[in-house]
């Protein structure tokens, strides 16, 4: 099947091409920050975290996610996911090993990136995130390939699979909770100590993920010939936008409670992400394309037309990376206004960054031309 | 449960903030300030032995007077970079307002340091134990297993722990022998000098000042030093209501 990979058409190769050199700038830029440590980045002591640490909650969401699809795909005997089953586990594959390369670019000691294994302490959330993320990587991949591999030769997925995939529903779950307790254990940042981050991070996740996966269904049903289905992709489009309504409603319950019990801690971290904060741009923008996306996706009839409902899943997606990634984690670090001034992105971090995009990407690609191949093939027999 | 200590930090304070007005108006006598309870430096119950803890009467602390940063920056090889962005701090002055609230009555500038807490949440979000409580109350890092994801930083209510953002040893001018130096990519924060306390020593910055504002002691030990002081004089300690049980007070 790996042989799918390196061949395709002119625009398969270019495209590849392109995100291999946007991968190797991102290499340059990490052995620049190995030679030199973080002097290479905007962190400093009032941005203690910056875009790496940003795109963690993120992607732990999406990971967790792809089980949204998954679960259904590979338990339920008819169900309309089944088709877009590989691709879910493949989103949370590649959602799994981006946070590790993000978790391991964030280190000051990268050569001592195998003490988070060997000494754990378990009573901190942080611990926890290497070994799930190692591991739910592991199920997913293993699974996506299976599927591929049986799709290929027209047989029904092993049954060891949907063990496996049980496996990966604590793990993929547990994700994005972890992801929200290393937030919560940190006294007096009012946007991460609220109960409701965890959920939140997991309904914005099933909306992102949806997105993600419109985008990818119709791009390789465009471009390579992949069938996902009308009426499937009509429902994830409908699992995205009730997913998106969900994360909206929580966010705003969070900000009301603050609001109306005139929580001064509360408002005042509110006040720094929507107010007198250099991201409150950000977050107004992030907001106001989540609710439209969000809208416009309840709508039928955009729903049913590939091109608006993977655009507005692909609005939907990045106002969730903004919202539950960048501005949470750098607009909730701050301590007070006089901190907000700091943080701007250097150039090797924006590399790096992108770096670890571009590679995730490219085995999105080469992962979902395998998938759209083995449907060709099994179609040609 | 810390709502709760808040609202009821913030109905005290209130009542503190009555009983001071009476206390001008004469129609109370006693104090402003709320009187640390016993409960925060008494040992955690089945806790024994010793709990290191430290007293500064900031009113022997003279204005302008730095002898104790400089002291233990020079023991423990504390790089000295000026930029704020990346400034590496063990010991420091601030407004003594900022530090320890409304509570204080006084602006000037009073020391401050890592508090040793009881509850430390930096140990809490620590991922590989490497910053931890030690039994004798002293929170401590290994240099030497930290992987420098910075979580103690975030985690730390009161800024204390710094990172080596940038190569440490090129920005310290007369390193000291006694003491290791750091490298980059690990964080640091003050040890309540337990590498002078295994040696029989007081902490340097005890030693260096000249006005003896400083007291260091066990906690748990009733006839200490420390534990006369809290029990005659009224204390703060920085942002008491988050629960994580300051090993260093404040007379002001």
């Amino acid at each position: 099947m790996i042989e799918q990979a390196l061949k395709g058409r002119r625009n398969y190769r270019i495209w590849s091409l392109a995100l291999l050199v946007v991968a190797a700038g991102g290499v340059y830029a990490s052995a620049l920050q190995s030679a030199d440590g973080f002097v290479h980045t905007g962190m400093g002591n009032n941005a203690i975290w910056g875009l790496y640490h940003a795109q963690l909650p993120f992607l732990a969401s999406i990971a967790a996610a792809s089980l949204a699809i998954l679960v259904p795909g590979t338990l339920q005997k008819h169900s309309f996911l089944a088709s877009l089953a590989p691709l879910a586990a493949f989103l949370g594959a590649t959602a799994s090993a981006m946070s590790l390369f993000f978790i391991a670019a964030d280190l000051g000691m990268q050569r001592r990136i195998l003490t988070l294994l060997l000494n754990p302490s378990p009573g901190a959330p942080a611990s926890w995130q290497v070994p799930l993320l190692l591991l739910f990587l592991a199920l997913t991949l293993t699974v996506g390939w299976a599927q591929v591999g049986a799709m290929r030769k027209g047989v029904k997925p092993p049954v060891w699979i949907r063990s496996a995939v049980m496996v990966a529903i604590p793990a993929g779950i547990a994700l994005p909770v972890i992801s929200a307790f290393t937030l919560a254990v940190v006294p007096g940042s009012e946007l991460w100590t609220s109960a409701l981050l965890a959920p939140r991070l997991m309904a914005s996740g099933v909306a992102a993920g949806a997105g993600i996966m419109l985008l990818m269904a119709v791009t390789a049903e465009q471009l390579a010939g992949f069938k996902a289905g009308e009426e499937t992709l009509e429902r994830l489009a409908a699992v995205g936008a009730w997913a998106g309504l969900v994360f909206l409603a929580l966010t705003g319950l969070d900000a009301a409670t603050a609001m109306l019990g005139n929580m001064t801690a509360d408002t005042a971290a509110l006040a720094l992400l929507y107010g007198n904060s250099p991201f409150a741009v950000v977050s107004w923008f992030a907001l106001f394309s989540g609710t439209l996306s969000t809208g416009l996706l309840l709508v039928p009839s955009l729903r049913r037309s590939f091109i608006a409902a993977a655009s507005l899943g692909s609005l939907l997606a990045l106002s969730v990376w903004l919202q539950s990634g960048l501005t949470l984690i750098l607009a909730g670090q701050l301590k007070d206004a006089s901190a907000a001034a700091g943080y701007a992105p250097a150039v090797p971090e924006l590399l790096l960054t992108a770096g670890i995009w571009a590679g995730a990407v490219l085995l999105m690609t080469v992962l979902l031309k395998i998938t759209a191949s083995a449907q060709l093939e099994r179609e040609g027999l | 449960m810390m709502k709760n200590d808040r609202r009821e930090f913030i109905r005290k304070a209130g009542m503190g903030l009555l009983a001071g007005m009476g206390a001008a108006s004469g129609l109370l006598t006693g104090g402003g300030f709320e009187r640390t309870t016993s409960a925060a430096w008494a040992a955690v119950p089945g806790e024994q032995g010793l709990r290191w803890g430290m007293l500064f009467d900031t009113r022997r602390c003279p204005e302008g007077c730095t002898l104790c940063i400089e002291s233990c920056h020079h023991t423990h090889n504390v790089p000295d970079i000026a930029s704020p962005e990346g400034k590496i701090e063990w010991m420091h002055k601030e407004n003594g307002r900022e530090l320890l609230g409304s509570l204080c009555a006084s602006t000037a500038a009073v020391p401050a340091l890592c508090n040793h807490c009881a509850e430390p949440s930096c140990a809490r979000a620590c991922p590989t134990g490497s910053i931890f409580r030690r039994t004798d109350g002293i929170v401590a890092i290994d240099y030497h297993r930290c992987v420098g994801c910075r979580s103690c930083m975030q985690s730390c209510p009161y800024g204390e722990v710094s990172f080596n953002w940038s190569d440490p040893r090129a920005a310290l001018k007369n390193p000291t022998v006694e003491y290791p130096t750091r490298q980059r990519g690990v964080v640091e924060k003050c040890n309540f000098c337990s590498d002078r306390l295994v040696r029989g020593k007081k902490p340097s910055c005890v030693e260096a000042c000249p006005e003896g504002a400083i007291s260091f002691g066990n906690l748990n030990d009733p006839s200490s030093e420390i534990r006369r002081l809290l029990e005659s004089s009224e204390t703060l300690q920085r942002k008491p209501e988050l629960g994580t049980r300051p090993s260093v007070f404040y007379i002001i």
